[in-house]
Formats: structure tokens, sequence, C-alpha cells
């Protein structure tokens, strides 16, 4: 139902998730382009919901009359269309529908009737839903005889019903990288992190619908290496890392003759105090704990305690600090936190990190400060004092427990060939998630006893048994056998996947096995069990990232000329403020209206000032109540989604229209015909999008869409690719005039932008009613709660069951909108319908 | 970083890991030619180790190479920039052979009559904008749709035919992040984008016990794949319907990974081919993407000329950050975006023009080593271009397109419709015939391409 956009790239964003194509995450949409807004979609069938009314009314005991009155037409060869349904369509639609020249570009004779094509039958459920509205044909022409309609339609609906039986059903779902990852380490229960396996291919906007699970030659070598990254965890070294315990100052930090390394820029840069030493730098600050890495530290979780205070400031000054390869930055390197650091009082910042590779270390400097290279003893601006520093670890257990786990406390010197077997039968069951009878475990056991034999050493021969299993189909793939419903074993496992994107746990998989979790009430506390574990992270951080888009924040940088004030706090605060959120609605089972609108967020110190909400001081997010002016509330105005919904330089109108349409709506475009050239955007000019797209609006082939998608990306119009509320654009345009602020908050950056032309928020919906500003346009949005909660029930069911939702599930779909109705809406109450509804049970 | 070389242990069986130490040793073994190799950029090659073919495969090679006398070792280069070039600096204006170079093509004159500039061509079907760089060596179409799957793509194809000969099947490597070989079931192929380790994975052996560890790991999987591919068989048995070809598409991703670390083993116990070239350094700065291209470039050339792979796709995706060029101070991607703000097209150009120039270095290394028969260039194909005719509006029809080498009568513009475009697909199916392979169709394309005639 979703429309593959070809230009319109609200879809991509949820195609894959990629490393690093441009130095960072290639979350895969670039979200940009004003020619999207040019290129338009002619034909503008928007999906609708089927009403529950008609469905009750459908059967299929016609389906083989229809199918036995099969009539062709047109010259399209292998199309065939039922003969009423023919005459139907020359009657009423091919005066308009027919040729070259046809409206929207629906050529009839060209569609044809062969429906197991997906883009065939996508078109005939859109032809479906206008004449089910009554939309078409339009109100000028002879409008069929309402009998006439309805048996069109109950004809239309079986067959398209009959088609997608086979396309709906679940396909074998692979684990995808996360879920691997996700499941071995609680198979093990080793802390694990799997580098190498290849990206998933996403499809219906979710990256774990089997059928877009591939596996390739490639990847099953990668899950070979896979297999023993996870080992390696799982078994851990041999000797007990040394512990260090390392106390400094940036005072003792020497350079690698032992001279010491900061000594020249005291004065310049920093600061000599007796405690220590004050830094005002936030960009260049060569303050890496040198001292700490050449001590060759090994990989592991070190816990990190840093004294210190803000200087020349009665409010908090941030601090960040980076871990990792912070000198040369060519192997691994990342972000610790970002730390308020009170002022005038000592304080500790404390931490606990994991440096990946061996030989890291840790590099703290300031955030948002004004940096100074020469009169640091003079300077009178805020920045912070660092005084004594402590670095331990690896604070890791050792052996770490997931060892003894395994292993029990075997003696490995003497264990035999009984001992792999009994810890190959006991890992069984968990890493297939069903029972598994002793024989299963001969093959794998025979690979230990054939290395061992050889003279292997019991851990080396064991690894390849385990190695065997983490790479066997059955580990792999989640299989769901199951009559007309799916096993009890098999639904643990899908309602564990669901919620935690893992294997189920002991008491999941003990309620199966005694067939429980078919009882209501059982499965009721079981989903909240599940929600409240750590392990419902995933659910958030996989279902926002790829419903919301949210995978796909860093895809563009925005330009620093036209927003030097965007850093990475701001980037980071934006995706924790719609995941914050997004939870909140979840905890506390608000109405999921408050997606649309709501009078409260999640906000840091960063955030609020982006936003121009005072009274939010440091960098803790909090729940903060809008004021009552504000634009802000709900999912729309977020700046992660108006990141997101935008490239760096402007924003498209036509981009957020489409994402919003899809996303929130619940009314995905079609893709524009393939015939459709693309007008380049000319940024030269003194006109605003807006009056760009008019123009574009005025050709009737791409009106027709444009007056639905258009008016949700206007209303987003006050709002800057970052997110930021505007009354104007900015431009890079010498002629234009200069903005009174000199230098950009945080970054201290020069401001080079100008003030561009006067920003219209103004707008139309398709019905008819106008918006004055995006705070209207969300009211308008808001009159229709049945509409978003189907559409967040397609997203969750598409997830949930990882398949594709169809026409044929729209009665599954309505029944749950309807229990959720019932339930005021409540976001947490339509998980729970969801988990407790028939079609998640089904095979 | 990690990430990289992880992949790169995943897509092919994985060599030992040297140790720095061993690194160094590697490199200072080799210091006395560190002059030589600044002063001149090509390579020399040492010892009989250069050639190692393996006899008993010889009766894998297709008939046309194996036919009559030395066969010409036919070899394939993609190479991909993902962010556009601006099409008046590279179309030229004129069609046939008197054509005036425009801008980028200047910058490769010398070669004028070793490529073809095709313009007037692009993939039918294939929409997506910057997504369209999935298609770039596939066709498949609509590559940004909901239900996208790809398919195999050019050098896959012929590298699952005509890889067997050398060490590597093929290799996929990229500036960052994806590339640009697909597998046959659409999965794509993991990327190296340390030149540093491209060239650890061709020449460089590690220490004995290494070895040893390393032949026992692909000895184990093997062993492991056993048994897997038994599991699946015995699954498979109880599935139907699609469940079954997943399933199925499993198993033969298995027995060919298990194929793969045979023939691991297999050059396990053949030395690497000896280089005189240093390893290189990986450049830490990821904005200087010159100087990456050039290493990656270099290490195409030693992979070819040591006949370590005849298959390389090289995607060069751009960046979301300023290059390090001089007379650019705006990020590569919003250049892209120039909406024809003459400032911004002048600082594209200076970006592209060195993409170009580094692309002729390429050229040139190719051309002048000589092999029997000819030259590398001539027994290369070396395709350069973008998924994007115009970046700018994410536009993908008129493709920007050259072909260089490999055997072609070249030295002209072969200019088609550029409202109603040539499909690409067909020149895909003339390289595919040109490596020696029966092909009559690739993807959406069936025929060869017009206008382009073998030597």
């Amino acid at each position: 139902m979703a429309g593959e956009c070809q230009c319109l790239h609200v879809q991509q964003g949820f195609m894959t998730s990629r490393p690093e194509p441009f130095g960072s995450t290639w979350a895969g949409s670039f979200l940009e382009n004003i020619d999207q807004s040019t290129l338009c979609d002619a034909q503008c069938l928007m999906a609708r919901p089927f009403p529950p009314a008609y469905i009750q009314t459908m059967s299929f005991r016609n389906i083989s009359i229809i199918l036995a009155i099969l009539l062709p037409i047109g010259i399209a060869a292998e199309s065939a269309i039922p003969k009423r349904l023919g005459a139907f369509v020359e009657k009423h639609c091919v005066d308009c529908h027919e040729g070259a020249e046809a409206n929207s570009g629906l050529d009839f004779y060209k569609l044809g009737f062969d429906l197991s094509k997906e883009e065939t039958a996508r078109r005939w459920i859109l032809v479906y839903d206008r004449l089910l509205k009554g939309e078409m044909p339009p109100p000028k022409k002879r409008r069929p005889e309402a009998d006439e309609s309805k048996a069109i339609l109950k004809l239309l609906a079986e067959s398209i019903t009959e088609s997608e039986q086979e396309r709906t059903q679940v396909v074998l779902r692979r684990l995808n990288r996360r879920e691997y990852e996700n499941t071995s380490r609680d198979l093990f229960q080793a802390d694990v992190s799997v580098k190498g396996l290849p990206d998933d291919t996403s499809t219906d906007g979710f990256d774990n619908v089997g059928e877009g699970l591939a596996v390739s030659a490639e990847a099953m070598q990668a899950y070979l290496e896979a297999a023993d990254q996870v080992l390696d965890a799982v078994f851990s070294t041999p000797e007990k890392p040394k512990f260090i315990r390392h106390e400094t100052n940036l005072l003792k930090q020497v350079d690698w003759k032992g001279r010491p390394q900061l000594e020249s820029q005291i004065g310049k840069m920093f600061r000599k105090t007796d405690d220590g030493l004050v830094i005002f730098q936030s960009y260049y600050c060569p303050t890496n704990l040198v001292n700490f890495a050449r001590m060759r530290a090994p990989a592991g979780t070190y816990r990190g305690k840093i004294r210190v205070r803000a200087i020349q400031s009665d409010k908090p000054v941030t601090m960040r600090i980076y871990g990792g390869d912070t000198i040369v930055n060519r192997r691994e390197c990342h972000l610790v936190g970002y730390f308020d650091v009170p002022p005038n009082k000592w304080s500790t910042i404390e931490f606990v990190d994991r440096l990946v590779e061996d030989s890291g270390t840790f590099l703290p400097k300031c955030y948002g400060t004004e940096d100074t290279r020469k009169d640091a003893d003079t300077y009178p601006n805020p920045g912070i004092e660092i005084g004594d520093i402590v670095i331990e670890g690896p604070i890791d257990e050792w052996p770490p427990k997931s060892r003894a786990l395994l292993l029990g406390d075997l003696n490995l010197k003497s264990a035999n060939v009984e001992d792999a077997e009994a810890i190959i039968v006991r890992l069984l069951p968990r890493a297939f998630r069903r029972p598994v009878e002793p024989i299963e475990a001969k093959p794998y056991v025979e690979l230990f006893s054939t290395a061992f034999a050889k003279g292997r050493p019991f851990e080396s021969a064991l690894r390849i048994s385990l190695k065997a299993i983490l790479c066997s189909p059955e580990f792999l793939f989640l299989d769901e056998p199951g009559k007309r419903d799916i096993t009890p074993e098999a639904f643990a496992s899908r309602l564990s996947y669901f919620l935690w994107s893992s294997m189920p746990d002991t008491e999941l998989t003990e309620l199966a096995a005694a067939k429980k979790l078919g009882n209501p009430e059982v499965l009721y506390s079981q989903v909240e069990r599940m929600l409240k574990d750590p392990r419902a992270r995933s659910f958030t951080e996989n279902f926002t990232g790829q419903w919301l888009s949210l995978r796909d924040i860093n895809f563009t940088e925005p330009d620093p000329n036209l927003y030097p004030e965007f850093d990475e706090l701001l980037r980071n605060s934006m995706v924790s403020e719609t995941k914050l959120f997004f939870q909140e609605i979840l905890d506390r089972d608000f109405n999921i209206m408050n997606f649309v609108d709501s009078d409260f967020t999640f906000l840091n110190g960063r955030l609020a000032k982006h936003y121009g909400i005072d009274g939010v001081e440091g960098q803790e997010f909090r729940k903060v109540t809008l004021p009552s002016e504000s634009l802000r509330g709900g999912l729309l105005t977020q700046a992660s989604i108006l990141k997101v919904t935008a490239n760096g330089t402007y924003t498209s109108p036509v981009l957020r229209g489409v994402w919003v349409l899809d996303k929130i709506m619940g009314q995905p475009t079609s893709p524009p015909p393939d015939n459709v050239g693309s007008v380049e955007p000319d940024t030269r000019g003194a006109t605003t999008i807006r009056e760009q797209l008019a123009k574009h609006r005025n050709v009737k082939s791409c009106a027709a869409c444009h007056t639905r998608i258009d008016p949700p990306g206007f209303a987003l119009e006050s709002f800057d690719p970052i997110g930021g509320l505007r009354t104007n654009y900015r431009t890079m345009a010498e002629e234009a005039k200069r903005p009174t602020v000199k230098r950009a908050p945080f970054t201290w950056a020069w401001v080079r932008y100008r003030i561009g032309l006067p920003v219209d928020a103004t707008g139309e919906m398709p019905t008819g009613e106008a918006f004055s500003d995006v705070r209207k346009f969300k009211q308008l949005l808001s009159r229709n709660p049945d509409q978003l909660t189907r559409n967040l029930t397609q997203k969750l069911l598409t997830y949930a069951l990882g398949r594709k939702i169809g026409f044929s599930d729209r009665p599954a779909v309505e029944e749950i909108v309807r229990q959720a109705r019932e339930k005021e809406y409540g976001f947490r109450s339509l998980v729970h319908v969801v988990a407790q509804s028939e079609v998640f049970r089904k095979l | 970083m990690l990430d990289k070389e992880l992949s790169l242990l995943a897509q092919f069986p994985p060599v030992p890991f040297e140790s720095v130490h061993n690194a160094q040793k590697a490199t200072s073994k080799i210091s006395h030619m560190n002059n030589k190799a600044k002063t001149s950029r090509r390579t020399f090659l040492r010892g009989a180790g250069v050639v190692v073919g393996l006899p008993f495969l010889e009766s894998l090679l297709p008939r046309t190479a194996s036919a009559a006398g030395p066969a010409v070792r036919r070899r394939l280069v993609a190479i991909n920039v993902g962010l556009g070039l601006h099409a008046p600096n590279i179309i030229p204006t004129e069609a046939g052979k008197a054509y005036e170079l425009p801008a980028y093509l200047k910058l490769i004159a010398e070669y004028q009559n070793k490529f073809t500039v095709f313009s007037g061509v692009s993939h039918p079907e294939v929409g997506g904008g910057h997504h369209s760089y999935k298609s770039f060596l596939t066709c498949a179409p609509h590559p940004n749709s909901a239900g996208f799957r790809n398919t195999i793509s050019l050098d896959q194809l012929a590298a699952a035919q005509l890889g067997t000969e050398t060490r590597f099947a093929s290799l996929s490597l990229s500036s960052s992040g994806p590339g640009l070989s697909w597998s046959r079931s659409g999965v794509e192929i993991p990327t190296l984008s340390q030149p540093s380790l491209v060239f650890r994975k061709l020449f460089l052996a590690g220490k004995p016990d290494e070895q040893a560890r390393q032949m026992q790991r692909l000895q184990d999987g093997q062993s492991v794949l056993d048994v897997v591919m038994d599991k699946t068989r015995s699954m498979e048995s109880r599935l139907s319907g699609r469940d079954r070809d997943k399933l199925d598409q499993y198993f033969e991703a298995v027995r060919e990974a298990e194929r793969r670390l045979v023939k691991a083993e297999a050059w396990q116990t053949r030395p690497k081919p000896e280089v005189d070239a240093k390893p290189p350094q990986d450049e830490s700065d990821p904005n200087k993407i010159v100087e990456q291209m050039r290493q990656i470039y270099d290490v195409m050339h030693l992979a070819l000329e040591t006949d370590s792979t005849r298959f390389l796709t090289y995607n060069i995706p751009g960046m979301n950050s300023v290059p390090v060029i001089r007379g650019v101070d705006i990020d590569y991607h919003n250049l892209s975006h120039h909406g024809k703000d003459p400032a911004k097209i002048e600082q594209l150009t200076i970006v592209e023009s060195a993409v170009v120039r580094e692309l002729g270095a390429f050229l040139e290394k190719l051309d002048q080593s000589k092999e029997a028969g000819g030259s590398l260039l001539d027994s290369s194909m070396v395709l350069f271009g973008s998924n994007l005719g115009n970046a700018s509006s994410h536009d993908t029809k008129n493709m920007p397109i050259i072909l260089a080498g490999g055997g072609f009568k070249h030295g002209q513009h072969l200019a088609f419709d550029r409202e109603n475009n040539y499909p690409l697909p067909k020149l895909y199916v003339s390289m595919l015939q040109r490596l020696g392979l029966e092909a009559d169709t690739f993807a959406t394309g069936s025929g060869t391409m017009r206008g382009l005639d073998e030597v």
C-alpha cells in the first residue's frame, strides 16, 4: 500500500540503513531536492480505508465464477479482466483513462488485470478506493447506478483479496543485523557487538520484513565471521586483562620524550592553576589524555572521574568527552557524553565508557564556549577548570558470566565428548527457540568430536560446534510452523522479536511450553512485563528509527553558511527528544493524537534554546510543558522530523508533504510516472519555493496530487531544515539584509547568511479548509483519529509480523482500530490490541 | 574503521591479520625502492610470483578465452561517481569522432582515442535519485521503491563465470560506505574502503603461525558449512512455498560460501605476488578525497597488474563535508545541488575535475602496463560514469558514461536522444560479450549497443 516513490524521496528513508557513505551514517534518505516539487505524480489515487461495514459483506463464493468469465480487453496480452468489470470500465472510465494522454497516467487498456503483479494490484486498489468514495467517475460525468457500483466493488475486492493471499503470507524471516546481535547477546548473556554483517533490505518501510531479507554467499561468510566475534565475547580472553588505575591531571601530560605536553599553551590557550588547567576551548583543544594512551589500555569498559568547576560563569558550562582514538582519529572514536559543570564549586564528572579497541584514550573539552588562543590568563569568558582525573578499568567481569553460563564449572583439561554434548544439548533449545530432540544435537557434537579426536583442545573444538549452531538456519531464521495459528513457541518468538528485537527469555519460553500465552490475561501481563524490560528499548529504537526516519538523521549535513548554529549536540538532542516523546506516550498510554499535537515535549538546554523556549538549563533532558503560544507540540514540529524531511540547504514542502501523508496520515502518494521529467531547481531567482511550486500546481496533471501533497508541507514551512522557527528564509544573496546577530549561538561561528524572503505557512486542505499556520493545520489533522490510528496500526503490524500488510488485511486492521477507539486511542493499549489480535497469532 | 575490516573479511575468505609490526617489516623491506616509487608512479613487479595461476582450474576457462594461443585476459573495472558529473563539462556538443572536448574530457584528452563518451543513455525505469547507485551496475528498476529487490551486478555476473582463475574473483571498493556490486540474490557485496587493507589482502603474507591459524579457520569453516547444508536440507523438507524458496536461497548461499572456502584454501598454500610498491598509509582525514582516490586507484592497478583479480568496482559516493581541495569551501553534496548558482558550479567543477584527473592517472597506469598482446588498458574495460544525469535535480536520465579500453573501437561520442534515452543495459551486454561470455541480455537490456564495435 505504501506508494513507491520514484522521486518523492520520502520512502527512501525506509529503504536501508547503511554505514557511512558520506563520512557519517548512511541512513538512506536524501530528503532534499526541490525538483521533487516539480516532478509530479500525475496519478493521484490515494489508498483509502476500507469501511468495516463493507468488509462484512465480502464473500468468496463467486471467485470461481469470476475466474470462469475472464475476458481479455485491450492489447495488453497477459491481462484479462472479468467481463462485468470490463464492461463497467468501458462504460465509465476509458473516456478519460485511455491511451498516451490518459488522465493521471492511468490507461486501463495498458493496465490489464494481472493482479499477481504488485504494481497492477496497487493500481486496482486505488481504483477501488476512488470508486468506493464516489470520487470517480467525477461528478461531472455520468454516475454509475448504486447497485452497479456495489457489484463492481465486490468483484474487485474479491479478486484483489484472492490474488493477495499468497503475497501477504509471512515469508520465513531471517534475523536482521540488529536481531542477530541482540539474540546472540541474550543467548549467551555476553556483551556482544557484531560488525561486518551486510545491510538488510527494507520492505514496506521496515528491515525485518522477511520477503526482503535475502542471503548471499558473502553474507554467509560474514555469518562465519560474526559467529567468531560472538564466541570471542563469550569465551573472552584466556588471561585476565591487566587492571589499570590511572591518576592524572592535565598538567601532568607529557609527550613521548617526557616533556610537558601543554606547557607551550599555558597563558595562551590554557590557564594554569593550583589544581590543574582552565580550558576555554570548544573546538581545537589538545587535551587528550596522552599519558593514558601510552599505557596501551586493553579494549574494555572504563570508569572515569574528572574533578571540574566552571569559572567566570554564573551558569553551568557544558563539557564534552570523547573516547577512543581521539589523538590521531584514524581508528574508532566516539562521543562519551555531554556533562553540565556547575559554576565555582568543585564537582566530579563520572562516566563509564567502552573502549572498543586497544590503546584508546579520552579527550575532555568545553562545549559552547568562546575559544581563545592567546590570552588565557586574562580571558574573561566562561571556561572549565579541570582538576584531578582518574581512569580505571577494564571493569568488565572476568571471566565473563557468559563463559560460566556455557561451561559451568567444567574442568577444561579433563573435559570430554560427553561434556561437550551436554553443553550443546543444553544450548540448542534456546538457540533454536523451540524444544529440541537430543538426536538433533548429533551433527554438532560430531563436529566437536572430530576435531577433539585430532587433538584440538576442548574449547577450540567446542567453538566449531557453536559456530555451526550460530550459522544454522534454525538459529538464523524465525521458523513459524503451525496450522491456522503458529505454534506457541513460534508465538513467543514473534512476540519477543516484536517488543525486544530478540529471542524470548525463560519466562516467555516456559509460558509457551505450558501453552498459556493463548490466555489473554497472561498475554497482557507478559506484554506489560516485556515493555517494562530494558530490552524494550529496541522497540523504541527500531520502530521510531524506521517509522519516523530517525535513522536518517545524519544523512545530510546542514550548510554551515546557512545554519552556522548546527552542531553535534543539537543533532543528538533532536533524536533524543523524539525517542523520549515516543517512550512517554507508550509508557503512559497517552492518546496517540499526541503524535499529531501535544502540550508537552522533552527538552534539554540546547534544544530549548533552539526552540526559543526559556527556563531550561543544562543538557539533561526533562519533560517540559509547552507555552500556549508555541507552535511546537506533536511529532511534526520536532526538529528531528523537520531535519530528516529536509536537506541541508532548503526545505521542500513536497518532500515534507509526502512524508506526512505516508508516515502520519497513512495516505501514501503514488510514484510519478517514469516519463515525467524533472525541473531543475533554480536558487538564483528571487522566488520562494512556494512560488516555484505555484507555477507547477497550475499544471492540471500535477495539481491532482499536489493539492494533497503540498498543504502539510506548507504548514511546516515555518521551520527551517534544522527545525528552527523562521519568519524569513535565509539566503546567501549579497544584496539581502544582514541579520542583527553576528555570531551563531553555541558554535560562535560568524554569521554569513542574510535575511531572505518572508515565509508563508498558510494553506488549504484538499477539502477546502484553510489554515493560517501549523497549529491550525494540526487541529485539522486531529479531527480524524481513526485514520491516524489506522495508519499507525498498519505500521505496527508490518513491524510486528515482519510482513507486508495488504488489502486483504483491511478487516483485521479495522478491528484493531475499533478496539483502539474503545480504549480511547491509548498507544500502549494499541500495542496490546495488536499483540492480542487474531492476525498476530495467525500463520 | 573496524567495520570496514570486517566487511573485508565478510566478502572474502579471511586473510591472516598481520600485526602492525609485520606490516612495518614489509615496508622496510622495500624501503630502498621508495625513491623510485616516488619518482615514477609506475610500479615494478618482482619475481615470478606475480602471475600465480591455478593450472588445475584452467579447464574452467570459458571456451573463447582458452581457444587459440595465449588468451587475452579480459578485465572489467567500473567506477561510479555518486554525486553526478556536471553535464556541460563532460558531454560533448557534437556527436561522432570529431567532437570538441568539454572541460572534463580535456583532462583525459591523451586517451581520446581509447575511450568512448556516451550521452542520451540511461537505465530504463530507474529513478530514485541517490538510490539509483544501487542500479548503476545492475539496471534493476525502481531502486527506491518499497519492494525493491536488487539483482546481480555486471561484475558479479562476469566474475561468477570468469573469476575462478584469480586469487580473488572480484573486489568491490568504495571511498566510503556501500559499493556497486550485488550478488545474484540481490545482497550487497561488502566493500573495502581502506587502501592499506586492500594492499594487505592482495600482497602481504602473514607470519607462519597466523597462516596456520588461517588455514585452520578455512577448514573449520568448511566443516561448519557442511553441517549447515545438511541442516538446511532437512529443514527445507518440512517447508513449502515461499518459505522453501527462501531456504533454498540460503542453501545456495551456503554452498557457494563453501566453494569459496575451498578455493581460498587452495590459494592459501601459494605465495601472494610480491610488489615493490610501498603499502599505502590510509588518509586519516576523510576529507582528503583526492589522495584517497589516488591510493585506491593505485591498489586497483596493482590488483590488475598482478592478476590478483580481473573484476573491480569502485564507488565514489561523495560526502557531506568539504573536500580538501584548493578553492573549495562548500561541502561536496551541497555543491552538487547547485541550483544553477554559478559560484557553486565553479567549485563543483573544481571537485569533479579532481575526480576526473585521478581517473586519467589510472588510465595512464593501465596504458603503460604492458603484458603479452598489449597494455592493461587494452584488456581492461574501464566504465566510468554516474548514476545521476543531473545531480542538482536528482535526475537519473542522461547518465554521463565513459568507456575506456577493453578491446573496443573508441574515439567517438555516441550521442543518443536526450529526451528519449537509449537503454544503457545494452552497453553491458556488449561488455559481457567482449569478455567472451555468451550473453544476449542483461537485466532490462537485450542486444548490444548500437555504434560500439569490438576491435
